[in-house]
């Protein structure tokens, strides 16, 4: 191994890489703009995936994302529907677009470079 | 006509028995959904998801805790059969037991837990003062909450498995009769490893604060 190599490595450990539900997550909360709380996020995730996706796993993915300072959240008023309960509003930060924006171009290169999948094209 | 309402048990695990403090965020979601026309086993699934996943996170932060529990606990029934039990057969302590029963089962107990409780507070004042020293602050309060949590702790488990105990045949390393009398303690190591475990896992717990910047765990 060279000492290229190894540099490279802890380039890549460095590197804030999106799961597969995180970059989802990230995706519906640019989609939705400023009414991204618990409730549409799911809601859109559902619709979108074509099965049920448990609050819970949203808040975990969203906390996640917050650490890496992708997601920035802020508090909204309580509303009595909710039980006098706030919504907790979440953006994508600055960080978290060009993540976005980096990932997508790292799949996209992927995709260009597979050979043809069977019954489909690549 | 008044708004619907989550199943009551439900509502109840999900802000006492989650893990980390309450996520009002989080809840005021669940019941907007409910209310929404979602099915009471939906909101069941949604609080046994989200406790899952709170106690692996909690688990996942406090691994040190976990494996120094775990070490901790190990050698606790040599500790129970070479100095305990010859503690117990000594004239000094054996002689003090002339008692009729219950008295003897009683004293028994009471000899055996609190040397096991002391064994825990052994424990629980290293993983006290390695802390204290890691981030150079001692906090006392903490400490005397980690000693009312483990004796809690160790007190529910143990009466939780005395009929555990009863029913199932002796695991493990078995020493009896224990002292001089008419009632014989059996102290089965399998049982009693479980409340110095857990014990000593939730008073170290109990020592160090929670993840205080994370959206899933912040009270808003």
């Amino acid at each position: 191994m060279q000492w290229s190599d190894f540099f490279a490595i802890i380039e890549e450990m460095q590197r804030a890489y999106l799961g597969e539900f995180e970059l989802m997550v990230m995706l519906v909360l640019a989609r939705l703009g400023d009414d991204a709380y618990g409730v549409p996020i799911s809601r859109e995730l559902e619709q979108q995936r074509g099965h049920s996706v448990s609050i819970g796993s949203v808040y975990a993915a969203l906390e996640r994302l917050e650490n890496k300072r992708l997601v920035a959240s802020s508090l909204g008023d309580p509303t009595p529907e909710r039980g006098g309960r706030a919504k907790r509003y979440f953006r994508v930060t600055r960080e978290g677009l060009e993540q976005i924006r980096a990932t997508r171009q790292l799949l996209t290169r992927l995709w260009r470079g597979l050979p043809e999948l069977k019954g489909e094209s690549a | 006509m008044s708004p619907k309402n989550p199943p009551a048990l439900a509502a109840w695990v999900l802000k006492h028995v989650v893990a980390g403090r309450p996520n009002e965020a989080l809840a005021g979601d669940l019941l907007e959904e409910f209310r929404s026309g979602r099915s009471s086993v939906w909101y069941w699934r949604q609080v046994l998801i989200v406790m899952a996943l709170q106690w692996s996170r909690e688990l996942n932060t406090h691994w040190a805790a976990l494996l120094f529990a775990a070490l901790w606990t190990l050698p606790e029934p040599p500790f129970r059969i070479f100095l305990v039990a010859r503690l117990a057969e000594s004239p000094f302590v054996s002689q003090r037991w002339h008692l009729r029963w219950p008295y003897s089962t009683m004293a028994d107990l009471a000899f055996f837990n609190g040397c096991s409780l002391l064994y825990l507070w052994s424990g629980l004042a290293l993983c006290f003062v390695l802390s204290s020293l890691a981030t150079r602050a001692m906090r006392l309060g903490r400490l005397m909450r980690g000693l009312w949590v483990s004796m809690l702790v160790y007190i529910a488990t143990f009466a939780g498995l005395i009929p555990l105990a009863t029913m199932l045949p002796p695991q493990g390393f078995v020493l009896q009769p224990v002292v001089a009398g008419h009632t014989r303690v059996v102290i089965v190591s399998t049982y009693s490893f479980l409340p110095i475990f857990l014990a000593l896992l939730a008073a170290i717990w109990s020592l160090f604060p929670r993840g205080e910047n994370t959206t899933l765990s912040v009270a808003d």
